[in-house]
């Protein structure tokens, strides 16, 4: 073949090899990489994948007991969950949380990066302050708020001290206000991380919107409304992938602790359903199906966050 | 070449950290199963002369040592809290490491009931980390495990001379339909009223005649009640004191306990005059604030005996075995404590009866050696050290002929035990819960006291359950 081709044929063959040639360079420049990678890719699968086919087969064969058999089932447990409605109370449950808990959480977050943005006065102890609540353990967290909400706890009590009875609300004991309680826990201790994150992404955007808007005459809220809102657009969609992740999945520590899925049914969110079906009441296939379900879920979220980044170049902030 | 060397050294580390990995979770006796190989073999040819001898516990058989080998070592399992009879069992293993050919190593698992749960469970599963065990008896607990794969029978391993002298009822509630029985009992939970006598006084409560109807019941809470003193403990937080107040409340209203098995067991709850009532008066209860208002969202374990043991509340519905750390180390002066049966809720035959839990002994199924095992237990039911819990530590004894006609050192609760319970026992273990109608009735009955749902949605709720 002469190294000019002149026909299509030999254009073919040229670019065919150069093709594998450029394959094989990749290949060889790459191998001690995927080399030093491999050992890692294959406890994660071991740990992660092994886990997540066992959980499948858990789901999807007969159990006597605590022991499972080898016998398929059916999907009868899936059949089981769906026909009697076993699901809906706590994924509803799980839902109701996510849809108080993000739009909270991104409006009091943007309220307070924008004001230690804007360096208030104690802007710095602000900051400080903030932070502290994300770096307390989250049992710690919810074992501490559980007794400050107590009905006879500190804040009931100040409450009825300064007569102020109406809002000396059983918290905790009252089906209509335990989900409000869950809420707060979290709500409270997600408020620092997120903070830092819009703020450093404030912190990247142009300064020189601020002061145009300012010489334009815009006051605060308009400067919120306006300014730091947009410039915050995509980490807050981010963001609200990233909480429904973590809401659903990352619950059951809070409820656990506070209320124990009670009182009756008002906290047992998708979450400890899995725990309360799997131990509680010893049906571990349909513990398992919950499970499954759960994991379709959070891997549709996943799905839709991966797309998202790689449709905005980012490689994600999380 | 050092590139190649790195890599070489890299893989063997994570190779076998995938395979250190691979063997968590598998079954931990495997090393010592072949260690112990040789005295399994011994100790199976030197078989027991006569297990009843031995299992009566005053007679050690004279077992000669396995030849060449070290005396075995069963795993026992001591799962129970609260009761103060730790001692009792060492003193027990002390007796059977001291006359048989085999020992006795007690591992405490006083976590709770759920942690307990969690650990019997994986034991089934990994079929490894006890050869005996303590449960709870019923088809809740250890028939739900031994049918399950944990234990194995003990029909024939502990002889009919033994299991004849102890409750009937709670092996009742351990056998299965095929009649193999899971556990053997070795004592009772018994439960009944307990009221703090100076702060009845103190409200004008005349504790020589405690109330006798649920009218009376009722008069004196609202009299405690007015005299600033909370009548009766509760601590809601997990539910567990519906446990009380409907399940053993429920055996009032039948004659006899196969009614009040079969009531749970055929789940028609909608339209039951006996339950709609139980948790109407129940609810009576709740709504006038005589069960402690304070501890609506407070956990059980923490605050339930506590508060009664502190002053904090006047009455309990009291559990036998938590006698020890709730009055004793409750550092309550026993004098002050005095007891009555059930309040009164309904007007069949076993409401004079009062409700007991069986707690047994149960053989896991992968232990090496079974027969030892069943030896053990018939040290903890001799009528030895049977009568020495009843007598020394205020505990109800499974076995049924203890003797207290002499004993100078009853404790009151005991008294009054052996005075107003025996012979009426009844079993709860005995009746055939379906694990979601108890957690759906801690649960539901919560919500039904709180207004949030009528007793109809209960009732459904309950049947619902118990269907899963």
């Amino acid at each position: 073949m002469s190294a000019c081709p002149t026909n299509k044929d030999e254009k073919k063959e040229m670019i065919k090899k150069i093709g594998i040639s450029h394959r094989n360079r990749l290949l060889r420049d790459n191998s001690s990489a995927y080399g030093f990678l491999s050992p890692t890719i294959l406890l994660l699968l071991f740990i992660f994948a092994y886990q997540i086919i066992n959980l499948l087969m858990f789901s999807l064969v007969k159990w006597q007991g605590i022991r499972p058999t080898n016998e398929f089932n059916n999907f009868s447990y899936f059949v089981t969950l769906f026909k009697q409605g076993l699901l809906y109370g706590p994924l509803l449950r799980s839902l109701a949380l996510t849809a108080i808990v993000i739009p909270v959480v991104i409006l009091l977050t943007t309220f307070l990066a924008h004001n230690i943005y804007r360096k208030v006065f104690g802007w710095k102890f602000y900051r400080w302050i903030i932070f502290i609540t994300s770096i307390i353990p989250v049992i710690v967290a919810s074992i501490v708020w559980t007794f400050l909400l107590n009905a006879y706890g500190p804040i009931n009590n100040f409450f009825r001290f300064i007569h102020l009875d109406f809002l000396a609300v059983d918290w905790f004991g009252n089906a209509k206000f335990a989900i409000i309680a869950l809420c707060w826990i979290i709500i409270w201790r997600e408020l620092g991380f997120s903070t830092i994150i819009f703020l450093a992404q404030l912190t990247s955007a142009d300064f020189s919107v601020y002061e145009a808007a300012i010489i334009d005459g815009a006051n605060e809220f308009q400067l919120i409304r306006y300014v730091t809102f947009p410039a915050l657009t995509n980490i807050i969609k981010l963001y609200i992938i990233t909480m429904t992740i973590y809401v659903m999945n990352n619950l059951f520590g809070v409820v656990l602790v506070s209320t124990g899925g009670g009182p009756g049914y008002a906290t047992t969110v998708l979450e400890y359903y899995i725990y309360y079906m799997t131990f509680r009441i010893g049906k571990i296939g349909i513990g398992a199906a919950v499970s499954v379900v759960l994991f379709i879920i959070t891997f549709i979220l996943i799905l839709i966050y991966i797309r998202f980044t790689s449709k905005n170049n980012k490689e994600g902030v999380f | 070449m050092k590139k190649a060397i790195l890599f070489i050294m890299i893989c063997l580390l994570s190779v076998s950290m995938v395979l250190s990995f691979s063997m968590v979770g598998c079954k931990t006796t495997a090393a010592s199963e072949t260690t112990v190989a040789s005295e399994t073999t011994a100790a199976s040819e030197t078989t027991v002369a006569s297990e009843t001898t031995a299992a009566s516990g005053t007679t050690a058989a004279a077992e000669t040592t396995a030849a060449g080998g070290e005396k075995p070592t069963l795993t026992f399992w001591q799962n129970e809290a609260g009761s103060g009879l730790t001692q009792w069992y060492k003193d027990v293993i002390a007796d059977i490491n001291a006359n048989e050919n085999f020992t006795v190593k007690m591992e405490e698992n006083l976590g709770g009931g759920t942690e307990v749960i969690t650990k019997l469970v994986t034991a089934g599963v990994s079929q490894s980390g006890f050869d005996f065990s303590w449960d709870w008896s019923g088809t809740m607990s250890t028939l739900a495990r031994g049918v399950a794969g944990t234990y194995q029978p003990v029909n024939n391993l502990v002889s009919s001379d033994v299991l004849d002298k102890l409750s009937k009822d709670t092996m009742v509630a351990n056998t299965d339909a095929d009649g193999n029985l899971w556990g053997v009992p070795f004592f009772l939970e018994t439960v009944y009223m307990a009221y703090n006598k100076s702060l009845l006084e103190k409200a004008g409560v005349d504790t020589a005649n405690l109330p006798t109807s649920f009218d009376d019941f009722m008069a004196m809470n609202k009299k405690l009640k007015d005299a600033g003193i909370i009548p009766i403990s509760f601590a809601n937080k997990e539910g567990l004191v519906h446990e009380f107040w409907v399940m053993d409340m429920m055996q009032q209203y039948f004659n006899t306990a196969q009614e009040h098995k079969d009531f749970w067991t055929n789940a028609k709850f909608v339209d039951n005059a006996a339950l709609k009532d139980c948790m109407e008066k129940y609810k009576k209860m709740y709504d006038a604030k005589y069960l402690d208002p304070e501890a609506e969202t407070l956990d059980y374990a923490s605050n339930y005996f506590s508060r009664f043991s502190s002053g904090k509340v006047a009455g309990v519905w009291f559990i036998n075995s938590m006698y020890v750390s709730t009055i004793k180390e409750g550092e309550m002066n026993p004098d002050n404590v005095i007891y009555q049966k059930l309040p009164f809720f309904g007007n069949g035959a076993l409401k004079d009866a009062i409700p007991t839990l069986g707690y047994c002994l149960t053989i896991s199924k992968w232990t090496k050696y079974p027969k030892e095992c069943a030896k053990a237990i018939g040290y903890f039911t001799s009528e030895k050290w049977q009568t020495e819990m009843a007598l020394k530590y205020g505990v109800t004894p499974a076995y049924t002929s203890v003797d207290v006609s002499k004993a100078t050192d009853l404790t009151p609760n005991m008294k009054f035990i052996f005075e107003s319970g025996k012979g009426k026992y009844t079993e709860m273990g005995y009746v055939d819960w379906i694990a979601g109608q108890y957690d759906e009735l801690i649960r539901s009955a919560t919500s039904y006291l709180h207004g949030d749902i009528t007793y109809e949605d209960f009732a459904k709720k309950m049947e619902a359950s118990s269907k899963i």
